[in-house]
């Protein structure tokens, strides 16, 4: 089996003896020895692809000969469109003949089977071939993946104007159709045809027509978990819209030919094709990429969705002209999303958008491993609490709640208390700091359990410290180390802290404040202690002592709720 | 402050609560107003819709001794209960019941106010924006049960503070605010208040500045709150035995079976017992899509009227309408569909 090019040499001369034998004979009523002879020509052709201009290839025999010809496009007995008048042809060289599928009138024409016709002067002496004109696209993608649960859908935390939580649908994350009072899938109304769907890059909102949320166009990203190969499933358009204005069939299947389609993304990797089937409007077909990457990433895919054709039973196949190109977005996670136990609601449909967007760019911005739970936690907490590295400030921007950074006393905003409410409100955060530039130790260790455990992080759970005698600590968002706090006319104690855990306490992760990691952790300067992974006891560095003076216990709180 | 300082703190604490006691506002009127609906939520409905839900609980920290819509008494926080102690709340009076407030039509001069939100067990949220659009003021509002479960609210917020020395009261701060209400000082200036928050009766009130480096348009926080808890001391109380009404919503699905890709349209009633003309602003809708099954659809205004579900997941799907009333009480009715 082989691929060729749609109109090239070797296809021409195919076809040119073929084409000569059944088509020119009476050419040699009135010279027998100039003959018009087709060189390739575009068999099958979708004129509203990108790119889909039909092309013919046509000279003279024998080689020395010249002449003028007319090409005409005819539907049956009606011509509809004149290519050329005194197209000059010499038996040197192949002329090249170009259809960008119009009528006359500069209308797409519809689905069905023309003929060209190639005329030199004198009765008799023309060249006739079909074109088959086709409709070709796709009105919906849908994300699979090999394992169903290596593919989540993704979650929105807000709409218009107010916070509402939105999963990207199950049936197709692409969607490219006629919208409410249109007639055909592949065509607007007037004939255009729909231009592929730009990515809907908002991480906070789903892609809205108007005021509702849009069913008729949209582009989603995709989930899966790391190291999958994603797969899509293409659902081809079965109408258009003809020259008339009417609705058509897609115009094919076409007897004697067969259809298929190929992918490749930017690198030029070809996709694979899982179902082989022949196409046939209104049905999928399935493609499988290369392997996504490790750990928590966000990968732009542009994918060029090209058709072929044979009339020889798969021997030869040639391109269809033009290509499609969409763009799609993959995130990956290393493992499933979890969240807290016999939780309800469309914000536990799967990860969130934004967060995981916000983690894969912690990840390359820390240059950190996210490719176990281990190192998603510790990129979240890192991220979460910025100040390091290329992350210049905490998300968004906020800060401790304490009096010398301008506010209070360690109230909390984002957390709706301990267990039974522990929500947290992680849409309020997201949403530009929605409750306020201030968070206390319980917002952040709720938000970067909640936050982890959408990326798949497991047994995460927060750990409620009694209250103690602090050392040097560092408070987020702070400029510097302390050893005042709330001021220096006040304690430097805190009443109780809140941190995270994934082992039931024998490490502690926390981004609410770096503890003071010299040899003199209860004075200034401080030396940054990060709590990624902190052994909580036993160590020089154990968190409990780099934190407190005094002897400080710790009671377990389950993962929060979301809001 | 010292352990000393503290304790003295928690007598004042005390002391400022009994002397508000005499002069709160509107205890004289506690049975004059006939508001005592019934809180009744269960409604005889069609095989495929779940009975209308009580509010899964105002999401109230629940104290020793103390219970919030009659359910199980959960074991108690330690931290709650060190709280508890610590401000002396056993002391703090109970003003008369309120059916609620609505917050939605509270305004101030120099503010604009947001859709008020909130999905339960959130309190009622509403931001206050200055002329030129920016948030300066968040107003929190929880309308419980009882005068007990607000001050389980008020407590968890005091709770959630990490700073050692317990908030001050508002009183210090000249404020004379509901039952009990404390103010928490801003680091950003002379004279500048973080926070209020306050319980009147079986209301629950935390008001926040939003902008540490403007204070609110007008006399700042402070003012805020008074006006608020002036309005809030001005709604009618309801009777000594009466229970606070919550919206009765009922839900309707035009099917319980439908395909992925199709919409459902959902009939959605909503009647809020003594909401009465003046309370501003459309109830609170939320629509919470789950249940165990893998279904999945998001629901929209019908622009026929009503609501529509998308389907856009099979699986069996719960369709779940939490409702926060305009006088901020919830209540929520469940119609269960099957995906294909």
């Amino acid at each position: 089996m082989r691929l060729l090019p749609a109109v090239g040499a070797a296809a021409g001369l195919l076809i040119a003896a073929t084409a000569a034998r059944a088509q020119t004979d009476p050419q040699g009523r009135d010279d027998p020895a100039v003959r018009l002879v087709l060189g390739g020509w575009t068999r099958v052709v979708d004129p509203k692809l990108p790119g889909g201009t039909a092309a013919f290839h046509v000279g003279l025999s024998p080689r020395g000969a010249t002449a003028r010809a007319s090409v005409v496009v005819w539907r049956g007995t009606t011509p509809l469109r004149v290519l050329a008048r005194e197209l000059p042809l010499s038996g040197k060289r192949n002329a090249r003949i170009e259809w960008d599928g119009r009528d006359r009138a500069g209308r797409h024409v519809g689905p069905g089977t023309y003929r060209v016709v190639v005329a030199l002067p004198g009765a008799g002496r023309d060249l006739g071939f079909p074109v088959h004109v086709v409709r070709l696209g796709f009105r919906e993608i849908a994300a699979r993946a090999p394992a169903a649960a290596d593919e989540w859908q993704m979650v929105y935390f807000r709409n218009g104007s107010g916070y509402a939580f939105t999963a990207t649908p199950a049936l197709h994350e692409y969607r490219n159709a006629q919208g409410p009072g249109e007639r055909a899938e592949l065509d607007h109304d007037d004939g255009r045809p729909r231009a592929p769907v730009p990515l809907h890059t908002d991480t906070r909102r789903p892609a809205l027509a108007g005021t509702a949320i849009a069913t008729a166009a949209y582009n989603y990203p995709l989930a899966f978990r790391s190291r999958s190969r994603p797969r899509l499933s293409a659902r081809l358009g079965a109408n258009c819209i003809d020259e008339n204005g009417a609705v058509a069939a897609a115009g094919y299947p076409i007897p004697g030919v067969q259809l298929r389609c190929a992918v490749r993304d930017g690198d030029g990797v070809a996709w694979t094709r899982v179902d082989p089937a022949e196409l046939a409007p209104g049905t999928p077909v399935e493609f499988e990429g290369p392997r996504l990457p490790s750990g928590v990433t966000r990968t732009d895919v542009e994918l060029t969705w090209r058709f072929e054709w044979t009339d020889d039973r798969g021997a030869n196949w040639r391109e269809v002209p033009g290509a499609l190109v969409t763009a799609h977005r993959f995130y990956t996670q290393p493992s499933a999303p979890v969240f807290a136990a016999g939780a309800s609601g469309t914000q536990y449909a799967g990860p969130w958008v934004d967060v995981v967007d916000r983690i894969a760019a912690w990840g390359a911005a820390l240059g950190s491993d996210t490719t176990d739970e281990q190192g998603v936690l510790a990129t979240v907490i890192l991220g979460f609490g910025g100040q390091v590295g290329a992350l210049a400030t905490a998300i968004e921007n906020v800060r401790y709640d304490c009096y010398p950074l301008g506010g209070n006393g360690g109230a909390s905003h984002y957390y709706l208390g301990f267990p039974p409410a522990n929500v947290v409100q992680l849409s309020r955060l997201l949403d530009d700091a929605g409750n306020g530039p201030f968070v206390n130790c319980s917002d952040c260790a709720s938000s970067t359990a909640v936050m982890a455990a959408m990326a798949g992080v497991r047994d995460l759970r927060l750990m409620r410290l009694g209250s103690m005698n602090l050392n040097a600590i560092r408070g987020i968002g702070a400029p510097d180390y302390t050893v005042h706090l709330w001021g220096p006319q006040y304690w430097h104690r805190f009443s109780y802290h809140h941190t995270v855990t994934r082992d039931g306490g024998v490490h502690v992760y926390d981004a609410c404040l770096w503890v003071d990691d010299d040899a003199n952790p209860a004075a200034l300067p401080g030396t940054p202690g990060h709590n990624v992974a902190r052994p909580w006891d036993q160590d020089p560095y154990a968190y409990r002592t780099r934190l407190a003076t005094n002897a400080v216990g710790f009671s377990l709180d389950p993962l929060p709720r979301l809001q | 402050m010292n352990p000393k300082q503290m304790a003295a703190r928690r007598e004042d604490l005390r002391a400022g609560t009994r002397r508000r006691r005499a002069g709160r506002p509107g205890a004289a009127a506690a049975s004059a107003l006939p508001f005592a609906l019934p809180f009744a939520l269960l409604f005889a409905l069609p095989a495929r819709e779940v009975p209308a839900q009580a509010p899964r609980g105002d999401g109230a920290p629940v104290v020793q001794g103390q219970t919030d819509q009659g359910g199980q008494e959960p074991a108690p926080d330690p931290r709650l209960a060190a709280v508890r102690r610590d401000y002396a709340a056993a002391e703090w009076p109970r003003g008369p019941l309120r059916a609620g407030f609505a917050l939605g039509g509270f305004e101030v001069a120099g503010l604009r106010g947001g859709a008020p939100d909130c999905l339960p067990p959130a309190p009622v949220a509403r931001r206050y924006a200055d002329e030129a659009g920016t948030p300066r003021v968040l107003v929190e509002l929880y309308v419980a049960a009882d005068a007990a479960a607000a001050h389980g609210h008020l407590l968890g917020w005091l709770a959630t503070r990490s700073a050692p020395e317990p908030a001050p009261a508002a009183r210090e701060h000249g404020l004379a605010l509901g039952d009990a209400a404390f103010a928490g000082v801003s680091g950003a200036g002379p004279g500048r208040l973080a926070w209020v928050a306050w319980a009147r009766g079986n209301l629950a009130v935390r008001v926040l500045g939003l902008d540490p480096g403007a204070p609110p348009p007008g006399a700042g926080l402070a003012a805020f709150s008074q006006a608020l808890d002036g309005a809030m001391a001005l709604t009618p109380v309801l009777a000594a035995d009466a229970a606070p009404p919550a919206p009765v919503v009922r839900l309707r699905a035009a099917t319980d079976r439908c395909r992925a890709g199709e919409s459902v349209h959902l009939d959605l009633e909503i009647e809020e017992p003594g909401a009465g003309p003046d309370a501003a602003g459309p109830p609170i809708v939320n629509w919470v899509l789950g249940g165990p099954g893998q279904g999945q659809g998001y629901v929209e205004p019908d622009p026929d009227g009503g609501y529509r579900l998308r389907a856009t997941g099979p699986g069996p799907l719960q369709v779940e309408a939490v409702v926060v009333g305009r006088l901020g009480r919830a209540a929520a009715a469940r119609v269960d569909l099957r995906v294909d």
